[in-house]
């Protein structure tokens, strides 16, 4: 069995990715990525968790973080298409997908 | 798995699920997207419901044993009834605000009740599960409401803020919680506790795993540094969201951070009240000062909203049963004060359609009932005697000089007092000593004037009159460390 501390190293490289991806790219649609990957990386560790507690306890199969994956993937949905919409909008009214170039507000 | 059991906890929000959907519908058969008449159907049935809501809800009683779905306690109950009100207080702050919704304006009422449903069931929650789903139900619609004037570039600039921010708010959440749940492999707040009790030495991953948690719910708290997407988006958004945003949302932050401050980390509480008196301390530096050179109405208002998450902070840093009670009555008179203040923006900010300054220079003389109004939300906010806003200030500063190792956040926070009521006493000097520049006639509605006269008499009555409300908020913050 592939130890726990694997999977934690790779969702943690996954979740510093996009974040590093939510903060350096200029495009909304590859921010709004970024951040799924985020939540992907979540995920994983979520699953990885599950399993490792589950194999501790033989007699009790430990299913909440699989079934809470399920609940993040659902949202995670619900506020992409959220997302999309509201950047649907701002290209269609200021024909940008830059976030640079929504900066009206400030100060 | 009873059902009956769900619903013993969350009946208010099936309730507010069911009326969310009859709006979707009535907006339907009426006619979508129509500007007149049975637009304000929809907003009617709505504000009717909620009202009927409201009072189903000062007539529920808490439940005696915990769910394991959830716990209707009376802290529960109190932040149920006052995310109800705040969201009435919206639909009724929309009517003179609905002619700007050019994109069709059926959905508005639909969403607020939404995102309602959202934040009363935050109030329940007791486990990391539906603590996730609840809240991210309450970000997600007030993304939509932030960007709901799709035709106005700041409306969709605030709205693309608000959701990238809360997105990655979102993310920080769930990766916390993965956390939590893999030291401790429990999702519910009791587990959780337990997990902290049993040990001496905290596992390092669940403190990690806590502190993104923590700074998941300070993104809706709105407390630095997870502050940055609060001017803007409180400047963009339509101002009815705006209001809406900086009570209920503030609101969900709070609830959210008291249970899991005064509840699954009881047992290590000592290590949190830094880190908690640390974000006191900036959010009160970064509100206060940077409220100070704000030209925009909205965005002054939205820095004033961090220097009050300052407030708040200091009292969950605290961790007594009074600092709990307090906050409870601190939410209500700001409530009362920021309503009043963003009904007299909406009112003064027709034509042209933004909130500079500007545009209540010279009230007193257009309007002596809104410089009132104003006048006294602004001394609320500031904390000035007799209104609300001081006794608010006053108990929550009384519970913090209880705990020595809090003195200097008291010290800073008095200062930041008087700092703010600089800033706030200069928008009464505008609305008393400057020459108007806006010359139109004001129209201010009968509801209008009525929602302004609650809002005044509430903040003076709880001023002074404080008690019954003062009793009512220890009762709800006693179940917190029943």
């Amino acid at each position: 069995m592939i130890p726990l501390e694997h999977y934690l190293y790779l969702s943690g490289i996954l979740f510093t990715l996009g974040l590093c991806g939510v903060m350096m790219r200029r495009n909304v649609i590859l921010v709004l990525m970024s951040v799924e990957i985020m939540l992907n990386a979540a995920n994983i560790a979520l699953v990885a968790f599950s399993k490792y507690l589950s194999a501790g306890a033989a007699e009790s199969v430990q299913l909440d973080g699989q079934v809470f994956v399920f609940f993040t993937i659902a949202v995670a949905a619900a506020e992409a298409a959220v997302a999309l919409v509201i950047a649907m909008a701002l290209f269609r009214r200021l024909d940008t997908v830059n976030v640079d170039d929504v900066a009206n507000l400030r100060w | 798995m009873d059902t009956s059991q769900i619903l013993n906890v969350f009946g208010i929000e099936m309730w507010l699920g069911v009326l969310a959907l009859v709006l979707i519908v009535a907006d339907l058969i009426t006619g979508r997207g129509r500007l007149t008449g049975p637009a304000d159907m929809v907003r009617l049935v709505a504000m009717g419901g909620l009202a009927v809501l409201l009072a189903y809800a000062f007539m529920l009683s808490p439940a005696e044993q915990a769910s394991s779905w959830g716990t209707l306690d009376t802290f529960a109950l109190f932040f149920k009834r006052f995310f109800i009100a705040t969201a009435l207080f919206t639909l009724l702050l929309s009517a003179p605000y609905e002619a700007r919704f050019t994109g069709g304006r059926g959905e508005f009422p639909a969403l607020v009740v939404f995102t309602t449903m959202g934040m009363c069931m935050l109030a329940s929650v007791s486990d990391f599960v539906t603590l996730f789903v609840a809240l991210e139900l309450v970000t997600v619609t007030l993304f939509l409401l932030a960007a709901y004037r799709s035709g106005l570039p700041r409306s969709i600039e605030a709205g693309i803020k608000f959701v990238i921010i809360g997105a990655v708010a979102a993310a920080f959440l769930v990766y916390g919680i993965a956390f939590v749940y893999g030291t401790t492999g429990s999702l519910d707040f009791e587990g959780v506790r337990a997990a902290l009790a049993a040990t001496d030495e905290v596992p390092k991953g669940l403190t990690f795993g806590l502190l993104l948690v923590v700074v998941g719910l300070a993104f809706k708290l709105g407390a630095v540094p997870f502050h940055i997407w609060v001017p803007d988006v409180y400047q963009g958004a339509p101002t009815p969201v705006t209001a809406f945003l900086s009570v209920g949302s503030k609101a969900a932050g709070v609830v959210l951070l008291m249970r899991l401050v005064f509840t699954v980390l009881g047992p290590v509480a000592g290590q949190w009240a830094t880190l908690l008196a640390g974000l006191a301390a900036l959010s009160l530096l970064m509100g206060n000062l940077g409220a100070i050179p704000q030209k925009d109405m909205k965005r002054f208002l939205g820095y004033s909203g961090i220097a009050h998450a300052g407030f708040l902070l200091i009292a969950m840093a605290v961790q007594s049963e009074a600092s709990a009670s307090a906050v409870l009555f601190y939410m209500v008179a700001y409530l009362f004060a920021n309503i009043a203040a963003f009904l007299v923006v909406i009112v003064v900010s027709r034509t042209p359609d933004n909130a500079h300054m500007d545009r209540i220079n010279g009230l007193a003389e257009r309007s002596p009932f809104l410089a009132l109004a104003l006048t006294v939300s602004m001394l609320s906010l500031a904390g000035v005697p007799p209104f609300a806003g001081f006794v608010g200030k006053f108990l929550i500063l009384r519970a913090a000089v209880a705990d020595p190792a809090l003195l200097p956040v008291v010290i800073l926070s008095l200062v930041m007092i008087v700092v703010s009521l600089y800033y706030y006493l200069c928008i009464l000097k505008r609305m008393y000593f400057r020459e108007p520049v806006d010359t139109g006639v004001l129209e201010i509605t009968g509801s209008t004037r009525l929602i302004l006269l609650v809002c005044v008499v509430a903040s003076v009555v709880l001023g002074i009159y404080f008690n019954p409300l003062v009793v009512a908020a220890e009762k709800g913050a006693a179940a917190l460390f029943g």
